[in-house]
């Protein structure tokens, strides 16, 4: 797959679970509240990465269960390795597939992560970036930060639960620097040359 | 009602005020030094006859004022004055870094033992010229590096932010604010937009240099919008600037201003930036109000709008007692127009001593 714009799949057994995927090369795995999928944040990774978007639904089950589902057909693409996105009610769920022992799990980035947290969180191992927009009055994120008290935290200003669709640019932008630099992330390499 | 005395260190040096910017060909460092000496002496006194507070602003490229970064002026005045609170009204805050404000504002919180008044500010437009930062992006750029700011004081865990004009990818600010949660914050309301905005986030505002009826439009705007944002606003969350000079008779007070050139606007200096900045939309709805709050006008005409108060005592104090009848402000921020050395120093202890024991009854 090396289209940028995104196409609707279906996968599981019963072949029920719909995904999208675009784009090329290393792949990320973005769980997302169903509503609006593919995001712009989503064609924006898309546009460096492959992206594989899974919606976060009621038909998806429980967090544990949706982690479950969603790392099968993960297994049947072949795909061993990716970084993964968990955005508001998926959040939970990517939380499960980064804690299954056969996840080739890089990073994780929990953008505005819905409800209370998994204790389970606890036990992952990747670097992960929590994400909270400064207009969401919810405060999971801030639990989040709290029971992964390695994890970095950046609000996103301006921004409520829907990041992705909010302020794309910035979610992808720091998405894709956490995922290629983990915790290098935290210096900046951009250019700030004016004039060579 | 409270009393501030506003010094903007003018440069006390021959050089023309009318230019924007001023050329450094005029600089005499005799001439600023003596400048900052009778800025401090000034400030001394107020604190001494008990002013409530101390304000010092930002200014750049101009004799006007010798303060381009007020930090360090109000730095030096958490040691000088022992009593009245700090305010730095204010920072422009879209020119500059907001987390490095966040620190020196905690900072000059830390060193006068909470005693700081934070007014953020969009500064006269020329100042966007200074750091070539386009105007247009000003009243955006405001609006973030405020909330960055309030982030910075109140988060006590290292925090990340993915803003639209500033990123940083962690920030965990020491020293932080003594004045729990934060410092008093004021920003301009002479906007609608400002004025929605400061009720909106719950801050105080200021007016500075307009004038009583249109700063009267203004908090009536803003406390409309403040109750509709669910909070009423005090008296103190209102702040007006005017100039002022006392002396012992109203005959001596306005012989005193009568030589005093009129008040001009830095933007109105230069007629390219003037163009650009109102071509980028800086003014936003309220174009025509700040035409009108700007305009030349005489001493005569600037007393009536309340943009200077002149006169003996009980004059000045009725002057005081209009600003407070007509827009309800709990802080009069009272500028050192005239400097006539001994004088001035008069003027204020005057103020001191005679007006503001009776101002604080209002």
């Amino acid at each position: 797959m090396t289209e940028r714009i995104f196409a609707q799949c279906w996968a599981g057994e019963d072949r029920r679970l719909p995904y999208w995927e675009a784009g090329s090369g290393e792949t990320i795995v973005a769980i997302a509240d169903g509503e609006g999928l593919p995001t712009r944040a989503h064609t924006l990774l898309a546009e460096r990465r492959r992206v594989i978007v899974f919606p976060m639904t009621t038909d998806t089950g429980v967090p544990q269960e949706a982690a479950r589902r969603i790392g099968a057909p993960l297994a049947v693409l072949g795909i061993e390795r990716f970084d993964l996105i968990g955005e508001g009610a998926g959040a939970a769920a990517a939380v499960w597939l980064a804690l299954a022992p056969e996840a080739g799990i890089g990073s994780v980035v929990l953008a505005a992560p819905d409800g209370p947290p998994e204790e389970a969180s606890r036990e992952i191992k990747r670097p992960v970036l929590v994400l909270c927009g400064t207009k969401d009055g919810s405060d999971a994120g801030k639990r989040y930060r709290t029971l992964l008290p390695d994890c970095y935290f950046m609000f996103v200003y301006d921004a409520g639960r829907a990041i992705g669709a909010e302020r794309p640019e910035a979610l992808a932008f720091i998405a894709l620097e956490f995922f290629e630099r983990r915790d290098l992330f935290l210096v900046s390499r951009e250019n700030g040359l004016v004039f060579p | 009602m409270k009393a501030s005395l506003f010094c903007a260190a003018r440069y006390m040096g021959a050089a023309p005020h009318d230019i924007w910017p001023l050329s450094g060909e005029y600089y005499s460092s005799d001439a600023a030094v003596r400048s900052m000496q009778t800025t401090f002496d000034q400030f001394r006194c107020a604190d001494e006859f008990g002013f409530d507070w101390v304000t010092v602003a930002e200014h750049h490229y101009s004799g006007f004022s010798l303060t381009p970064n007020p930090m360090v002026m109000a730095g030096a005045l958490s040691q000088l004055v022992r009593r009245a609170k700090i305010a730095v009204l204010g920072p422009t805050l879209p020119i500059l870094n907001p987390v490095r404000m966040a620190e020196e504002l905690a900072m000059l919180d830390t060193m006068s033992g909470g005693r700081l008044v934070a007014g953020m500010m969009r500064g006269t437009p020329n100042e966007y010229v200074t750091y070539n930062i386009n105007p247009a992006e000003s009243r955006e750029r405001f609006a973030e590096a405020l909330h960055l700011i309030r982030r910075a004081w109140t988060e006590t865990r290292p925090f990340g932010w993915l803003g639209r004009y500033y990123q940083y990818r962690t920030i965990s600010i020491w020293p932080r604010p003594v004045q729990q949660p934060h410092p008093p914050l004021y920003m301009s309301g002479s906007s609608p937009e400002a004025g929605e905005f400061a009720a909106r986030n719950h801050i105080g505002i200021g007016f500075a240099f307009a004038t009583v009826p249109l700063a009267k439009t203004a908090v009536q705007h803003y406390r409309t919008c403040a109750r509709d944002a669910g909070w009423e606003p005090a008296a103190e969350d209102v702040i007006y600037r005017a100039m002022f000079h006392v002396a012992d008779t109203d005959e001596e007070a306005f012989a005193d201003v009568s030589t005093l050139p009129p008040r001009i606007s830095l933007v109105d200096q230069n007629k390219a930036i003037a163009e650009g900045v109102r071509q980028s939309g800086y003014y936003g709805a309220d174009a025509v109000t700040q035409r009108q709050r700007t305009s030349r006008r005489e001493l005569a005409d600037r007393i009536e709008l309340g943009q200077v108060i002149v006169g003996g005592p009980d004059t000045v104090l009725a002057q005081v007692r209009r600003i407070r009848d007509e827009l309800g402000a709990g802080v009069l921020d009272l500028v050192v127009g005239a400097q006539l050395g001994e004088r001035t120093l008069h003027s204020i202890e005057l103020f001191g001593a005679k007006v503001l024991p009776r101002m604080r009854e209002l």
